[in-house]
């Protein structure tokens, strides 16, 4: 019902939105009788009739029709009805779900022009900087030779340039990465002055490849770690005592290979080892603790699925589309475990500095639109959390690309037979085909039988990005085989080489089914670009990983069976499955796997929504420190706080105990008053706070005389306001990054692990902000000053 | 704790006011052609109905469109929540769409069940309505159950309604029924022909001990038991690793079921086989008049006490969970030590918390073998009781939603 309901609603807006692309396309002519001269005149117009009050859907139809005229006249490229469509789609906050080889960056001019007239803050997220590097050059004369700015928010790979972040983010339209967008948002707000920041709102993002950005990507936060933890040196020792354990009686792993854990026997094996005896108790709580991340490492992170190892350095791959994920590292230690694990060199840990989710990241924008081939599968989900509506913009030429129904067999063996076997003809007949793998080490494994058949083969993985852009090129010449993982299903865009229509298009072979529907299709998408042939056929086993992984147990048992069956001739091998009730396995695996990934992504959000509201909270308090130009009532306002929580806070004081207070926050010389002292009513707290408050300003006054110059006061104000946020803050970060864990414990308690999150993390709060009084008071009273000859002062923070 | 209003608090609140108006409004819509005061005549004998409909939304006093309230859900819940207990790696792989499914399955199951024995009480009264007289009794018939199970379904998407957008999920929808049913419940009870008087000393006792019932069994449903937990993986000693082991295991839950369980033996009792030995014992001690059943009635509380306590808590998984986390206790290994460790401790609160439940249940009814007038205060406090665990939910709820946004620095 509600489906219905919302199909209706769906027909009806494309209904509408073709009858204005239908008004656009109608302009034309009067654009197209224009000089280059009045064309370029029309953005002032337009940015002359949005100061006059009007908005930009006033202005869409005719602006649309300039960008298009635009881009014919710069480009020599005219968007097509489609594109129009397409583009009106966009603008007005919605997903457009196009095919590869559809135009989608000609197509984005439109919006990114519209919204470009408002001025900074608009943004196009592509989904790699080799992608964004191009489409800014080249789309970009379009945009200045209308008369709007226009920078690339990231630098091509390996350039080694700085880029002038001022500006990039001046510019009206930038054309950047989501994880380059995010890392600068987080350093902004590290930054001590408002000179060192450098963007300038967020207003519209265009997201491309939106599904992977805001799905597969939604349980990666950007995380800028610094300020390195105490190291330890147990990672090697432990892993060592791992790797002699023996793998069935000391280690159990579960059937769906994504856990692992240590047997009693394995406890004991463990101890014997050691020469010590309970492993358990808390002396041994760090050996304990390395062993377990030992045993992860060694268990459940599989060289080559999960990471690889390249120059000395364990890198980690994206599961959903096989890049390297550079920078990134697994948390609590688990990282420098698998470097133990591959005897490469231990890195420092470091804590958490600052963080942010993509989810968060886009919603702070006023208007949120993507594009993607593969949205339609995820409607519900978008809709739920973005409020994105998802449209199909129909294709320039119909698809005629036939996606085969899987071919199904009992062990992979079987299965990369009869793959290879599919490979080998087309390769005969020279059609090129794209071999796609679900990890490194089937794609290395495939790149080798290739070599066995002494088939000539491109391999394009994690290891040789580098290459790719090249490899992509050729990938559609006649004869070419291309190995690749899931790598190439976004942002590639494989053109046919002469003759290769004839033959039938690319071949897409995929060697298993991803972790969702969406993924696939994705790879499918491969083929068959712009109305071009094409085939897609997928090779499954119930060896597969996510068959194994998230399968009913009966597959497991009957997968056994007909081992055995093959084993013993029973059943000849390469056999097919082909009963209804196998095909229908794979189907619902993979709706297992999305809806508890699905899951996942609600719960984040859940957790992620209270860290939002916290981060923004400091983040508006940095701000203000940062713009007000009289920080006396802020600073009067931490005083009061922190002597007031003070004399609140402890009962009994003695006067050493305030004399200490005194000492460690605000005066290193204090010689006590014994007559005030001694007269104090130490058990009044408006007595003590009023008490510690006149010491409090005295001291104050003192550091102000120190200074000459009032500019050079408030800066050191400021200076040391931010120092004590940012330290309180970064602490209590890598707090609730923890926090997250503990509480889903609480649930046994049959409470809410939300609400708990939340009191937890509020409790966690207010002793963050105990300490920033602290470190406020302490760094604006107790900092050393040097003075430097040419009027600099050098401060040193206790 | 302050609590400051904010948007999303007041939203919610909204809706649920507007929920619970709808469900108020639908226990004042008759069923269609009945006479309503013989059907509440007719409806009267069948004392476990109504209990059982007090404690889980209903109105089985009266037939009304929502007479089966929000039970048939809460019930399939239950059961759901019990069927993991013994197969919970197959339920817990089910996508969401998978289980919602089944669940609104045995809802539905339930409530034709639930709608049969209503209509089939009031098979007299239906054939008196003009729907029987139009389409027959038998379609009638048919057709009230329809209703009724149409009615319960309702309900239960209401609820979940609530859950999403409201306040007190799912038990929200049982409260004001329970609230409005305390007074009656003690004038009338069970039934049993034993009457609380509002005198003034009575009522003056009775507001004591209400007073000192709430703060002592709110105090007692917050209390757990923290068992300190190490996590390998989270590096952070950060205050406040600990599995938590609720005093009250089973909440207030063997409330709603053990009159209904006490009392389905007395339906086995017909006039063929009443003189036999086991429907004489039936007869005579499945009562709350008499020491023997009062002490069978305890026991039934306290097997559901334990039965609810291993439900909520689930051991064998938490333990699983635990081991595949990393996590442990000190000196316990992982796996099958720790499960044996949590049931120990499980047993250990739910044995107390059950003297509590017990206690409760049984001391108005002691009372009652000697004074007249108090044997009823038993069924008041249960109800009372599953009320204020209910409603503790809700306040931490709105705690939790009005602190949400509730940050500065200074």
């Amino acid at each position: 019902m509600v489906t219905l309901m919302n199909n209706f609603r769906e027909n009806f807006r494309l209904r509408k939105y073709n009858k204005i692309a239908q008004q656009i396309i109608d302009l034309a002519p009067k654009y197209q009788q224009m000089s280059d001269h009045e064309l370029q005149g029309q953005t002032v117009i337009f940015k002359q009739r949005l100061q006059d009050g009007e908005t930009l859907d006033d202005l869409m139809v005719e602006a649309y029709a300039v960008a298009r005229e635009a881009d014919n006249r710069v480009l020599g490229l005219e968007p097509y009805f489609v594109q129009v469509v397409g583009a009106i789609i966009l603008h007005d906050g919605n997903i457009a779900e196009m095919k590869t080889g559809e135009g989608k960056t000609l197509t984005a001019t439109m919006p990114m022009y519209l919204n470009g007239l408002l001025g900074v803050g608009n943004f196009l997220i592509t989904a790699n900087p080799y992608l964004a590097v191009r489409d800014a050059t080249e789309m970009g004369v379009v945009y200045r030779w209308l008369g709007l700015t226009i920078e690339a928010g990231v630098l091509p790979e390996g350039s080694d340039d700085e880029i002038n972040k001022d500006q990039v983010y001046a510019a009206d339209i930038v054309y950047t990465t989501n994880s380059s967008l995010g890392f600068d948002y987080l350093i902004d707000n590290l930054a001590s002055t408002k000179s060192s920041q450098h963007m300038q709102g967020f207003r519209y993002a265009l997201i491309d490849e939106v599904d992977s950005i805001l799905l597969d990507m939604a349980q990666t936060p950007l995380i800028i770690s610094g300020a390195p933890k105490v190291q330890s040196n147990l990672f090697e020792s432990t892993d060592r005592i791992v790797k002699m354990l023996d793998r069935d009686v000391d280690v159990k792993l579960s059937d769906d290979t994504k856990k692992a854990w240590f047997t009693e026997t394995g406890i004991q094996t463990m101890e014997s080892y050691f020469g010590i005896t309970g492993l358990l108790s808390p002396k041994w709580k760090e050996l304990y603790r390395h062993l377990v991340l030992a045993l992860k490492a060694n268990y459940l992170y599989i060289r080559n699925k999960a990471y690889v190892v390249a120059d000395g350095e364990v890198l980690l791959l994206d599961e959903a589309n096989g890049r390297a994920l550079e920078g990134t590292q697994l948390e609590s230690g688990l990282h420098q475990a698998i470097e133990a694990k591959e005897g490469v060199k231990v890195s420092t840990q470091s804590r958490a500095m600052a963080s942010v989710t993509y989810q968060n990241l886009f919603r702070m924008f006023k208007k949120l639109s993507g594009m993607s081939g593969t949205a339609k599968t995820d409607v519900k989900e978008f809709r739920q959390i973005y409020n994105l509506n998802v449209y199909t913009v129909p294709t320039h030429k119909p698809t005629i690309r036939q996606d085969h129904p899987d071919k199904m067999f009992v062990t992979n063996k079987e299965k990369i037979y009869a793959s290879v076997d599919q490979i080998k003809q087309a390769y005969d007949q020279k059609r090129p085909v794209l071999i796609e793998t679900g990890s490194v080490s089937m794609s290395n494994l495939y790149s080798r039988l290739m070599l066995r058949e002494g088939i000539v083969h491109n391999l394009l993985n994690a290891r040789s990005e580098a290459k790719e852009a090249r490899i992509v090129e050729e990938a559609g010449q006649p004869g070419a085989i291309t190995v690749a993982t899931s790598m190439a299903g976004r942002g590639t865009d494989i053109k046919l080489g002469p003759g290769v229509k004839e033959k039938g298009g690319l071949l897409v072979v995929g060697t298993e089914r991803m972790e969702s529907e969406r993924i696939d299709n994705q790879l499918r998408g491969r083929a068959g670009r712009q109305g071009d042939p094409g085939d897609s056929i997928f090779y499954v086993s119930l060896e597969d990983k996510i068959v194994v992984q998230h399968g009913p147990k009966w597959v497991k048992r009957f997968r056994k069976t007909m081992d055995a069956e093959i084993q013993s001739g029973k059943r000849t091998f390469g056999k097919r499955l082909v009963k209804h009730r196998f095909k229908r396995i794979i189907h619902h695996v993979q709706v297992s796997a999305e809806a508890a990934s699905r899951s996942e992504r609600f719960q984040t959000l859940e957790y992620d929504e209270i860290f939002r509201v916290q981060r923004d909270t400091i983040y508006q308090f940095r701000d203000q420190m940062m713009q007000n130009d009289d920080l006396q009532p802020f600073i009067d306002k931490i005083f009061t706080d922190l002597v007031e929580d003070f004399a609140a806070t402890h009962h009994d004081l003695t006067t050493e105990d305030i004399t200490d207070f005194i000492y460690n926050t605000m005066n290193y010389n204090y010689v006590p008053n014994r007559y005030r002292l001694a007269n104090l009513d130490r058990d009044d707290p408006s007595a003590v706070s009023n008490f510690l408050m006149q010491e409090l300003q005295h001291c104050f006054k003192q550091q102000r005389a120190k200074f000459t110059d009032d500019a050079q006061f408030l800066y050191y104000e400021r200076l040391t306001i931010l120092k004590a946020i940012d330290n309180a803050w970064i602490e209590h970060v890598d707090n609730l990054q923890q926090l997250k864990a503990v509480v889903t414990n609480r649930s046994t308690a049959q409470r809410n692990p939300v609400y708990e999150y939340q009191k937890e993390s509020k409790m966690s709060f207010e002793k963050m902000k105990q300490t920033f009084w602290q470190n406020a008071t302490k760094y604006l009273l107790l900092s050393t000053l040097k003075y430097q000859p040419n009027g600099k002062i050098d401060v040193e923070f206790p | 704790m302050r609590i400051r209003w904010n948007k999303d608090l007041t939203k919610r609140i909204a809706w649920t006011a507007l929920l619970l108006m709808v469900l108020e409004l639908g226990r004042q819509i008759v069923l269609p052609g009945m006479d309503a005061s013989q059907a509440e005549q007719a409806l009267r004998n069948n004392t476990l109905m109504k209990l059982f409909g007090n404690v889980t939304g209903g109105q089985m006093s009266s037939p009304t469109l929502f007479s089966l309230g929000v039970g048939p859900y809460m019930t399939s819940m239950i059961l759901w929540q019990a069927v993991t207990l013994f197969n919970s790696e197959g339920i817990q792989n089910l996508p969401e769409e998978v289980s919602g499914f089944f669940q609104r399955l045995i809802t539905l199951i339930i409530a034709i069940l639930q709608g049969f024995q209503m209509v089939y009480t009031l098979r007299k009264i239906l054939a008196a309505t003009p729907i029987a007289k139009i389409f027959g009794t038998q379609a009638a018939f048919v057709l009230i159950i329809l209703m009724l199970v149409g009615g319960a379904m309702l309900v239960a998407w209401m609820a979940d309604v609530n859950a999403n957008l409201g306040i007190g999920g799912l038990g929200m929808m049982i409260v004001p029924s329970l609230a409005t049913s305390l007074p009656s419940m003690l004038t009338t009870g069970l039934g049993i022909g034993d009457r609380f008087e509002y005198t003034t000393v009575n009522v003056v006792i009775l507001v004591i001990v209400t007073l000192i019932f709430v703060s002592f069994t709110v105090y007692l449903n917050r209390a757990e038991m923290r068992l300190p937990l190490q996590r390998p993986l989270v590096e952070n000693d950060y205050a406040g690793s600990y599995l938590p082991i609720r005093f009250l295991t089973a909440g207030a839950m063997p409330f709603m079921f053990s009159t209904s369980i006490f009392m389905i033996p007395t339906y086995l009792i017909t006039a063929n086989n009443q003189n036999q030995p086991w429907a004489r014992f039936i007869n005579d001690y499945l009562t709350y008049d008499n020491l023997t059943g009062i002490i069978i009635y305890g026991a039934v509380i306290v097997f559901l006490g334990y039965a609810f306590a291993f439900v909520n808590f689930l051991p064998t998984d938490v333990a699983k969970n635990l081991r595949n986390s990393g996590d442990y206790f000190y000196n316990v290994a992982p796996g099958d030590a720790t499960e044996q460790l949590l049931i120990r401790r499980l047993m250990f609160m739910t044995f107390f918390g059950n003297c509590y439940l017990v206690f409760v249940a049984i001391t108005p009814l002691l009372v009652g073998l000697n004074v007249s007038g108090y044997a009823n205060m038993s069924f008041y406090f249960g109800n009372l009781m599953i009320l204020i665990t209910m409603i503790d939910n809700v306040i931490e709820q709105v705690r939790a939603l009005a602190n949400k946004n509730n940050y500065s620095l200074l």
